[in-house]
Formats: structure tokens, sequence, C-alpha cells
């Protein structure tokens, strides 16, 4: 079922991607189905692991850098991040369950209920950059035009939240490479169409997936640059993606908890 | 020249008789600038001496030293934004004791640091369940039963609310009632014997999300050499708790901050309106204590979980009875016990003293507890740290004052941690960090021309499955709760406060510190400085004072100069006379400004010795202090004005200069009157 899907997406890409400029307006029904093309292509069947590098800089302040292992389970909404460096950050943990989100300090021993927007430690990331892409399930997608981003032909599609939807951002403007249809410029944005921050996906990288029988992309390269406060930027560097099968308990706060001991 | 004084004098009564009505108008006029000027000093300097005590030997002490080289100035009780001021770094503190301590009039030096810390404070099930979560990971059985039972009485609560908004609203419940149906069921809490970690990660995810959100309250910490700090600041008094043991790491809080800011809302609603009745406002005239009121009423259904389960039915009995009313379920009875008006409300004021708050926690953590303090370091990264309150604390006289008590007191281990210096250790590890991920630097102005502008095509790469076993070094996990005082007594500080043995000396001896630390890249302020908003807010209002005494005593010299020219003009046949008579000019000008001197001087004494009586009074029924910023200004709820000689002395030489003053020019329009003008007017 799974694999029929991904090849029924793939055909899909391969018809409609390179033809899409042809397209004057596309209908709505196209754009959902631009917007599921965008989810599916990241989107895994099985378990999804991988290691990053976070970085944030503040006007003012230091510079800050994390790296991290993320654990995915997208089948049961399940996402776990465990700080791995530097030394003092090892051990601190966000644990996604349903809709709730946990954060865990080794250093004190507690876990705390935290909110969709958290910052991931501090930096301009939150929940979502790591999770799941959900675009179509989430959004009202709408057509803007054709646009250059650099040498890049793009289709610039402005979505609006659907009502219960469990999104950091209500307003979304999305910027998808025509030939590879991928996304390569977000802009999200308050109820009041304020600009709030401005991410870029510069590089992807694709993975063979065994359970889904069909490549899994994932951006290699994310940077994101806060539009509020100007000058602050988070750069988030995406390897050793391994989509075999996780631990079944991985999980559980005794899982994160057991990291740290 | 005794023979012209005593002429002079002769005149200056007569003429001072002669003329009762300007006499009594110039007098009094004097006589109530008098009253003003000695009157304001003597407040003025008692509020300096209260604000000093109550800051000075609390907190600020007299002198703090700081970085020259800070960003921000320093204030101890927060500036205008409250935020985490740059106010520079002391390296080293050890020298820096060493260079003060040598300065004579210096009694006490401690180091300190200031950082703003978050507690985050859960919502009742998350607490609950977290509480649970250890007792099952403790193995306590008996912990374990009594928080199941308080996690069902949550759930009660809320399935009651939730069928309330159901009856009245057709809203969506998103699965909400199936989940609390299963959070009463007996099935789901056999679980807990079978697999306790599972049933508590249901909870967790399922029922939690229904509970009340948590939330956050700040700290703002004063972190220093606790020891050094109790002997120099001897107004600091622990009301519950101990002080912190030498050695050992802990945080004192503020009574009054406690109070005001992070007591359980219903007791805090019912303390307001009770503050409010006994200063004569009453609920039925007061439509914001009525909705004072009504917030108590929406906050009491937390009441039925946060009391024990074996105290529930005493409370209901009591409370029913008090109602008239058959003991039934707990929410809706005390949703009527607190509709209450201006009969009832003290009675019931202290029943819910008595029956309901001695059987609940009324403050997010009490005495002995240990709470996590969260802050953002100056490395950048956030930092938790536990840290157990030992006690609570009140600055003697401004008991009530919640801005007094707005600092927590800590010991400077624990502020080093939450402030978070960065390390050249970190910077090296960023460096490698940075490196290995092989990233390039963006600007963001170029952002997309460098991203995009390179290639035709987007760069997809094909990875084959790497594994990422996740290894972590070992974790800083908080074990020690003590250190060795010594290490409190050297190093790293923000600040370093100093009390001095005679503060009537406080200019030369900051001069002299100044001096001392000055070599060390530090600077000196005094106290009104340092403290921030509150300790200027003493500058600001001895300035407004003395500007209002400067404008008074400019509108009495206008006054006084119009009222001497009338009656100088009155005069013109007396001068000329006296002219005729071979009086010189300057016998004349020393006549007038004797006169008025003269009137000065009695004024003055009258002036003075009413406001001696009147400050006598004030001494013994003292100045209310209605807001809280002038309890801190007064230094306790009530200001007892005192007066000195210096006081006295100012007012009567100020006035004795106005009146002096005020006659230069009708003195000089007497000199140039003529005999010849004097004997036409005469005709």
């Amino acid at each position: 079922m799974k694999a029929s899907t991904s090849f029924v997406v793939a055909a899909f890409v391969a018809a409609v991607a390179p033809s899409a400029h042809a397209l004057a307006v596309p209908s709505e029904a196209e754009l959902v189905q631009m917007l599921t093309v965008v989810d599916d292509r990241q989107q895994n069947t099985g378990d999804y692991r991988s290691t990053a590098y976070l970085e944030q800089k503040e006007r003012g302040k230091e510079d800050t850098a994390f790296e991290v292992a993320f654990y995915r389970r997208d089948a049961d909404d399940k996402l776990m991040i465990l700080f791995t460096k530097p030394k003092t950050e090892a051990g601190k943990g966000y644990l996604r369950l349903d809709k709730n989100l946990f954060f865990y300090d080794p250093t004190v021993g507690k876990w705390e209920r935290r909110t969709e927007r958290e910052r991931i430690g501090g930096t301009n990331s939150n929940r979502q950059d790591f999770d799941e892409s959900r675009l179509a399930v989430e959004y009202t997608p709408k057509y803007v035009g054709e646009e250059k981003l650099g040498k890049l032909d793009t289709h610039h599609l402005s979505l609006t939240a659907k009502e219960g939807a469990d999104v950091a951002y209500p307003l979304v403007d999305l910027w998808i490479d025509k030939a590879s249809g991928n996304i390569l410029k977000r802009e999200d944005k308050a109820l009041s169409a304020k600009l709030l921050r401005t991410t870029y996906y510069p590089k992807w990288n694709k993975v063979y997936s065994e359970s889904k029988k069909a490549d899994v992309f994932f951006p290699a390269e994310i940077r994101i640059f806060d539009e509020v406060e100007k000058g602050n930027s988070s750069l988030i560097v995406i390897r050793d993606v391994d989509l075999k099968p996780l631990d079944a308990n991985l999980f559980t706060k005794a899982w994160l908890e057991s990291k740290s001991r | 020249m005794t023979a012209v004084i005593k002429l002079l004098l002769q005149l200056g009564v007569q003429s001072l008789l002669a003329h009762r009505t300007k006499s009594l108008i110039v007098g009094g006029l004097l006589a109530f600038g008098t009253f003003l000027v000695v009157t304001s000093l003597a407040v003025l300097d008692s509020v300096t001496r209260a604000t000093r005590a109550s800051l000075v030997e609390s907190i600020a002490g007299d002198v703090q030293i700081y970085s020259k080289d800070a960003k921000d100035s320093l204030a101890l009780l927060g500036g205008i934004g409250f935020g985490t001021e740059d106010i520079g770094e002391i390296d080293s503190y050890g020298p820096v004791r060493d260079a003060v301590l040598k300065v004579d009039n210096v009694a006490g030096v401690v180091p300190m640091g200031i950082a703003n810390a978050a507690v985050a404070s859960p919502g009742d099930l998350d607490r609950t369940l977290n509480a649970l979560r250890e007792a099952v990971k403790g193995n306590d059985a008996a912990n374990v039963m009594l928080l199941a039972d308080r996690v069902r009485t949550i759930a009660r609560v809320l399935q009651d609310q939730q069928q309330k908004q159901a009856a009245v609203a057709a809203s969506e419940n998103n699965g909400a009632g199936e989940v609390l149906a299963r959070a009463l069921s007996d099935e789901l809490w056999a679980g807990m014997t079978t697999d306790p970690l599972a049933t508590l990660d249901w909870l967790d995810t399922k029922l939690a999300p229904l509970g009340e959100q948590g939330n956050q309250f700040y700290l703002r910490l004063v972190g220093t050499d606790l020891d050094g700090f109790k002997q120099t600041f001897k107004r600091i008094k622990i009301v519950d708790g101990e002080y912190v043991p030498s050695g050992t790491r802990g945080v004192l809080v503020g009574q009054a901050f406690l109070d005001r800011r992070l007591k359980f809302a219903v007791a805090m609603h019912l303390d307001t309106i009770h503050n409010e009745l006994v200063k004569g406002q009453t609920i039925a005239a007061n439509k914001t204590l009525q909705d004072t009121l009504a917030k108590a009423r929406r906050a009491s259904p937390r009441l039925v979980y946060m009391l024990p389960p074996k105290d529930l039915p005493v409370v209901t009995a009591s409370i029913a009875a008090e109602l008239g009313k058959p003991p039934g379920e707990l929410a809706p009875l005390l949703v009527d016990f607190l509709t209450m008006d201006d009969t009832n409300f003290e009675r019931r004021y202290q029943m819910f003293y008595d029956v309901i708050a001695a059987r609940v926690q009324l403050y997010p953590f009490q005495v002995g507890d240990t709470i996590t303090l969260t802050s953002f370091t100056k490395s950048g990264y956030l930092r938790s740290i536990n840290v157990k309150v030992w006690g609570i604390y009140v600055i003697e006289g401004l008991e009530s004052s919640d801005i007094a008590s707005a600092l927590s007191i800590t010991d400077l281990m624990t502020f080093r941690e939450l402030y978070g210096r960065r390390t050249a250790a970190l910077d090296a590890e960023l460096v490698k960090m940075k490196a290995a991920s092989g990233a390039k630097e963006v600007n963001r102005e170029d952002a997309e021309a460098a991203l995009f502008g390179g290639s035709d095509a987007v760069e997809v790469q094909a990875v084959a499955e790497s594994a990422a076993e996740v290894v972590l070094d070992k974790v800083d996990r908080q074990e020690s709760f003590t250190f060795d005082p010594k290490d409190a007594n050297e190093g790293f500080a923000l600040t370093t406060a100093v009390l001095l043995k005679d503060p009537d000396k406080a200019r030369a001896t900051q001069r002299e510190i100044s001096a001392a630390v000055a070599p060390l890249g530090l600077q000196a302020v005094n106290w009104q400085t340092a403290t921030g908003i509150v300790g200027q807010l003493t500058m600001v209002v001895s300035g407004v004072l003395l500007g209002a005494i400067f404008i008074l005593f400019l509108v009495t010299t206008v006054i006084l100069n119009n009222s001497l020219v009338m009656a100088t003009l009155e005069r013109v046949a007396e001068i000329g006379t006296l002219r005729a008579i071979g009086a010189q000019k300057r016998f004349v000008n020393a006549m007038i400004t004797f006169e008025t001197a003269t009137l000065g001087a009695l004024a003055g004494v009258v002036g003075a010795l009413t406001s001696v009586l009147f400050i006598t009074w004030l001494s013994k029924v003292g100045i209310p202090a209605p807001a809280d910023v002038l309890q801190v200004l007064f230094g306790g709820p009530r200001l007892y004005p005192t007066l000195t000689a210096s006081n006295v002395v100012a007012g009567v030489v100020a006035t004795l200069i106005v009146g002096v003053f005020a006659t230069l020019y009708p003195a000089r329009l007497a000199m140039r009157v003529q005999p010849v003008v004097a004997m036409q007017g005469k005709e």
C-alpha cells in the first residue's frame, strides 16, 4: 500500500514537477498535491534517526552550538531529540509524544512540559523543524506565482493553517524548486501577516528506505533567520541519517533518562 | 556704634508696632516659610535616614563597587526594565576586599552577584504525576497510593468541569471524555501494579494535557558570601526555617514577595480584600473588591484536589455547617462559602485560614523544598540547578514591602553557576564542532545569492545509511550541595558591598574607596545609585522637595518685596523727615534692613517653634505610607520624622536671608527719598 502510494507520488513528481511552470494558476487540488509530494518525499514509513549540528547566533551575544541526535517514528507521532555536545549540554533532551513536548535536564534530573513554540536549546528552531512534514494536512495552500530564487525557478505558495491544526505558525509562504520538488525557502508569519522568520534549505540529501521502497529526502542544511530580532540566526546541518527500525522502548522518558546515567 | 544699633532697634520696633497690619502680613509670611523649610528639611532628612536604614543595612551597603567598564549602571533592586544588566565582572574578589579593608570607617565587605532565574511551576496534574513517577521509581508504595488517589481526584474535577461545559455548549471534546473515563477506571489503575511506567506515560500524554497549564515565576537572586552577609547585614531576619548553613548551597526568599506574588490565588485574593476592609473599605461599595472575590471563587475548584483526601470530610462538614447546608460536593459548597459580604467576611476569612489553608500548600514551594532555578547564562546556554529553600526572610521594619524583599538571597557558588561565564574549554569545543559540521558563514543580506546563486540545480546527494550510535561523555549531574566556605570569599563576583561604621562620613569614605579600587579597574557608587530605581527615587524626592522650597522662597521674596515697597512708599514723609534732620542714606538703608531682619528673626523663631511642635506630633503618630515604594522610602509602614538642630538653624537662616534679600529694593527706594519731597507731601 505504502509502496504503491510512493509510486503514485513519484509518478506525480515526474509528471507534474517539470510541467508545473506551464500551469498558469494551479487548482487547489493541484496545490494540495504539490504539498503532499513535499511531505511524502520526506516521510518514511519506518523509523528515522540522524545527527545534527545546531548553531545559534544572537546579536550582542556569544555564538552557541549543539550536536544532537534525532529519533523519529512518524507512524506514532513520536520524536526524540537528545543533546550530545557540548559537554555541558550532553544528556538534555526533548521527547514529543502525541501533542505533548517534554524537556529533560539530567543536571537536575527533572522533566518539564514545554509548549509547541519552544525554542529548541534556546535556538530559533522549534519542534516542527525536526518533525515530520505535514504541510498538506495542516495548511490550505494558495498559489502566488512563479519566482526566481537566485538562479533557481520556484513555485511560490502561500499557506494558511487549517482550523484546529497544531502548528507553530498560522501563515507560511513556501518557495518550491520546480526541478526537484524540494522546498528552498520558507517564511513563517504571525496571524497579522508579520514576518517572523525566514528559512532556507539550500542542500538536500536522499537515502533509500527499505520500508518505503523509495528514496527519502531530508534537508542537509537549514538556515533560519529571525526577522523580528534582526541579526539572530540559526544553522542546522543534518547528517548520518539512518532509517533502520529503532528500539521499541526508545520513545519513553525512561530511555532518555537512561542515556545520561 | 552701640548707640546707632540701639536707635535702629528702637526705630525698628516702633515702626513694626506702628504698622501692625503690614508687620503681621510680612511676619506671617516669613513664619510660614520658616515652618515649611524646617518641616521639609526634617522630613527629607528622616526619609534619607529611613531609606538608608532599610536598604543599606539590609542588602545594599553604603557603597557598592563594580567594574568601570560596565555597560549598564548597577541596579541591585532592578532598573526600569527589571532585566539582567551588564555590569561587568570582578575577576578576583580577594584583592578588592583587601584594598577596601585598608580604608578607615569600613565596617564590613561582602562579594555579590546578581542573576535572574526562572522557576517552572507545573500544573497540579503534571506536578502530581511527576511526584508519582518519583514514588514509582523509589518503590514508595504508600506514596504511590496517595498520589494515585490525588490524580483520580483531579480527573474527577476535570470530568465534572467537562460535563458542565458539554451541558451549556455542544463543543467537541476531542476525545477528552473517553480519556477522563479511562483515567477513572479500575482497569487503568490496575496497570500501576503490572506496568507502572507505561501507565504513567499514558497519564502524562493523554490525561495531563487536559489539566491546567503550568507557569513560570522569576526570582531576582543576589549571590553572596552568606557567612559574611549574615555578619554585615543585621536587618535580615529569618521568619520561617533557618539561615543557610556555612558552606551549603541554598536560597532565602522574601516573605512579602511570596505573599504578594506566589501565594495560592484564593488566599491571595482574600488577603487583598481583608487588607482593604481594615482600611475602611466595604465590599458592598467597592466594585474592585467584588471582582476580587469573584476571582477567588473561580480559583476555588483547585482546593478540592489540593486538600488531602483524608481531610475532605472534615472540611466539607465545617463549610456546610457555616452555610447551614447538608454536607455534599465540596466544589459548589466552596463557591457558596466564598460568596461573602461585609457581615460575614472576617469570620469566613478566619475560617478559611483555620480550616482550609492550614491543610494545603499555599506557595509553589515551602521551606525545606528543593527548587530548580534556570537561567540563560553568559555563555549563551541554559543552566538549571537545584537549590534548597532554607528559609523565608523579612527586612526588619519593612516586613510588608514586597519591593524590599524582591531579592532572593543565595550562595555565591549557585550564583556563579547561574551566571555561567564562558570558558576557554567551551570555546575550543565549539570550534571543533563547527569545523566538523563543514558549514560556511552566510550573511542574511546576501543569503539567497550565496545559497542559490551558484548553480542551476539544487544540490541533492544520495547518501548511504550510516549508524549514528550515541555515546555520551560523563553527564554534568549536580551531585554536591556543599562547598568550601573559603571559595565564597575569593574568586569571581560582580559587585562588592561595603558597609560603613559612620554613615555621616560616607562621601569622604566613598572617595577613599574609589581611589583604592581604581587601580583594579573598578568604581565605587553610593547606595542611592546602586539600588537602582528605588534608591534613585530618594534622590528624586529630595530634588523635588528642595526645588519646591526654592520656588516657595522665590514667591515669598516677590510677595515680601511688594509688601515692603508699599510700606516704604507709605513712609516717604517719615523717611524724608529723618533725612531732613540729618539722617544719611546709609542710616535709612540700615534702618529698613534692620527692621525686616528683626521681623524675620521673630517670625523665624515662631515658625521654627511651630515646626518643632508639628514634627514632635508627627514623630508620635507617624506619616502613613500608602504605597509599597513609600514603605521602602519611609523604612516601614509609617515614617516617624525627627528634627535636628541643623534643620532649625537652616530654616531660620534661610528666612533671614530671604527677608533681607527682599528688602534690598525697598531700602534703595527709601534711600532716594529727598527731604523736600517729604515736606511737599506734608503740605
